[in-house]
């Protein structure tokens, strides 16, 4: 087993990865930059480096910087997390040269994968169901001709895609030009590479993956599926295992096919092979994330298998600790993704300074998290700032529970989805289990506005009247007691006055 | 003490009378019509326990200056900003002298300028994209609000702009 790793990343995945290491009695390095001096990572390492300039490419993305620091620091393997360099094949090569660890998939299988054009012909050659498409790359006006031989509405995708960037949905030939434009260059500064695709829009998709684990011997288990299908600006906001859809039949049958393009590719490390199920519960490949992917959690609440652990075993040359016989899964888990973004803006984002956060806990809550009381959220990086991630006995407990967490968690300064979570909660189509891809876009924005009268009079009341006592109190007696102020919220708000967030 | 208050989102104002009534109690009249007897303890800066008719409600008041709050009570959050009627009432009268200006297109999230694509004196079509920002991973494109003129670009390529910043001003046509 390693005896030090580098963690290349920031944020609740840096922390969720240090704390494995931590259980495995691997000293834990970890990398920062400039604006992330007082992130909370760097705090929960055994040892932090500096590694350049706020912007991305000049620190969490310069190759090598971060091999000369895991170096340096004598490290034997470097564990990227997810986004920045984790599905980057050049950073996995010069840690192989470098005799260093990547904590993940060979390069080959980062390529190949990589490239949506290649994975799909990998998936149809494996015997995976795809979508209709075009399996190469295509020119602007190769996209205008063969979106109208496979028919509008049509996907427009990045070749090197993931995360939903460069990726647009067109409904008809006059969205065309500013689709692609806009997809290209969203392109172009994700993944250094603009070329496109098409597929074919598959109507009501419900987004479903499956969770791999397999070691260098090429020896693999499935770990059960998680729905994914709540999304916005096709990222993933709410996570749940297992889909309500799946059958014991059709998880295996699902299960199988994502290990059969796995072992096609030749892959190793935790992998998530991703389809989409139409509403006859057919499915086809969509893509497979070779990486540890935020929504993680849902399936080690659900089967017990520490995922993250797992990876760092595979990556050291060991065996599975688990077969297939012992996945179980018991229980259902849900994910709420805390994103600093203004729900009721389109999800703007809202970076700024948290001046106060109080967290939810109690039974079946787990909060992965990358901020605290105090911690400013940049807006060089993506706006994850944690997850709530809750188990109950069934969909039910689960939802009632997550219903629960969300009244308790609180976080102040910067305008989170924690209100859009609620929503969700309590949403009948949702608790239904009668959801799809577009609930966001349909469903969503139609409870937008809504605002619960009986909260609106009590905020309103109570705010007029710490109005009253800040207006008067202070020239008679107080007649309210108050008690110390805590100097993290007064140097946030300091800091906020400062810089006018809000 | 009357307050006028406007909640984000809601476009209606709000008139709302405090008049303490001891022992930490407080009768709040919303719009003349709606009365609330409120017991009120503040714990801290921020956070306060009201109780109404026996309901118990935690909230998060938190001041922003100028009258702006962010209420938080049961995972809502309320922006609200609140002034004395008086004072209300002076600067809407300062503010219609002022005048509004009109055109400008303005950013409500920071970011960096990645794009513009428009420049001075340059005639624009409604919905045409002046300037594309990025904050987050996220690319957004502001578009002309109306037919007219670019007066003025206020950003460079590569910039940092604040929420709130002003990024190119219109002229509208006509």
């Amino acid at each position: 087993m390693f005896r030090k790793i580098l963690v290349a990343n920031r944020s609740e995945i840096a922390v969720r990865i240090l704390r494995a290491c931590r259980e495995m009695g691997i000293t834990s390095a970890t990398v920062y930059s400039d604006v992330d001096r007082d992130a909370l990572h760097v705090r929960y390492a055994d040892e932090a480096y500096y590694v350049g300039p706020s912007p991305a490419r000049e620190s969490y993305l310069n190759i090598e910087r971060i091999i000369e620091t895991a170096k340096k620091a004598g490290c034997e393997a470097i564990h990227p997390g997810y986004g920045f360099l984790a599905e980057n094949a050049e950073f996995a090569a010069r840690c192989q040269e470098e005799g260093i660890v990547f904590i993940g998939p060979p390069k080959e299988a980062i390529v190949a994968m990589g490239s949506k054009t290649v994975a799909r012909r990998t998936a149809r050659a494996a015997g995976a169901p795809v979508i209709p498409g075009t399996l190469e790359p295509l020119s602007d006006e190769e996209i205008v001709t063969k979106a109208r031989e496979i028919g509008y509405p049509v996907m427009l995708k990045a070749v090197s895609g993931g995360g939903g960037k460069g990726m647009r949905l067109v409904e008809n030939e006059s969205e065309m030009a500013s689709a692609i434009r806009m997809a290209r260059s969203e392109a172009k500064s994700a993944f250094n590479d603009d070329s496109l695709y098409l597929e074919k829009y598959i109507e009501n998709p419900r987004h479903v993956e499956m969770q791999i684990l397999v070691d260098k011997e090429g020896r693999g288990v499935y770990l059960g599926e998680r729905e994914c299908s709540i999304q916005r600006r096709h990222q993933k906001v709410i996570e749940e295992s297992p889909s309500v859809l799946m059958t014991e039949g059709l998880r295996r049958e699902m299960g199988e096919v994502a290990l059969k393009v796995a072992r096609a590719a030749g892959y190793y490390s935790a992998g998530t092979v991703e389809f989409l199920m139409d509403a006859n519960r057919r499915f086809y490949f969509l893509e497979v994330n070779t990486r540890l992917q935020v929504e993680h959690p849902v399936t080690e609440m659900v089967t017990g298998v520490d995922i993250v652990k797992e990876m760092i075993r595979i990556a050291a040359g060991g065996d599975l600790s688990i077969s297939q016989d012992d996945v179980q899964m018991r229980g259902h888990a849900i994910e709420c993704r805390i994103y600093a973004e203004d729900p009721f803006n389109n999800f703007l984002p809202s970076p700024g300074t948290i001046i106060g956060m109080r967290l939810p806990d109690g039974p079946g809550v787990r909060v992965d998290r990358g901020v605290f009381e105090g911690a400013v959220v940049p807006m060089e990086y993506d706006p994850i700032i944690g997850k709530l991630i809750v188990w109950g006995r069934d969909r039910v407990e689960a939802v009632e529970r997550a219903r629960r967490a969300l009244s308790e968690f609180v976080i102040k300064g910067i305008k989170t989805t924690i209100p859009f979570h609620v929503r969700v909660m309590e949403n009948p189509l949702f608790l239904s289990g009668d959801f799809d891809t577009t609930f966001i876009d349909t469903v969503f924005k139609k409870m937008e506005g809504e605002r619960v009268p009986r909260l609106m009079d009590i905020a309103l009341g109570t705010v007029a009247v710490h109005k009253y006592l800040e207006d008067v109190a202070p020239k008679t007696a107080s007649p309210v007691q108050v008690h110390a102020e805590s100097p993290w919220r007064l140097y946030g708000r300091k800091l906020q006055l400062r810089t006018g967030l809000w | 003490m009357t307050y006028i208050a406007t909640i984000e989102g809601i476009s209606e104002e709000h008139r709302v009378e405090v008049i303490p009534v001891g022992d930490d109690k407080f009768r709040v009249i919303i719009n003349g019509n709606q009365e609330l007897l409120l017991d009120v303890r503040r714990h801290g800066c921020c956070v306060y326990s009201v109780l109404k008719d026996g309901q118990s409600y935690e909230l998060d008041v938190d001041g922003g200056g100028d009258g702006e709050y962010s209420v938080l009570v049961g995972g809502e959050h309320f922006h609200i900003n609140i002034m004395d009627e008086m004072k209300k009432k002076l600067l809407s009268i300062l503010g219609e002298a002022a005048g509004v200006a009109t055109g400008e297109v303005t950013t409500a999230m920071p970011g960096m300028v990645v794009r513009v694509l428009v420049q001075e004196g340059e005639k624009v079509e409604k919905d045409q994209p002046l300037v594309i920002l990025e904050a987050m991973k996220m690319e957004n494109e502001f578009k002309a609000p109306c037919d007219g003129v670019v007066k003025s670009v206020k950003v460079k390529e590569g910039e940092t702009v604040e929420a709130n910043a002003v990024l190119v001003v219109i002229e509208p046509a006509g």
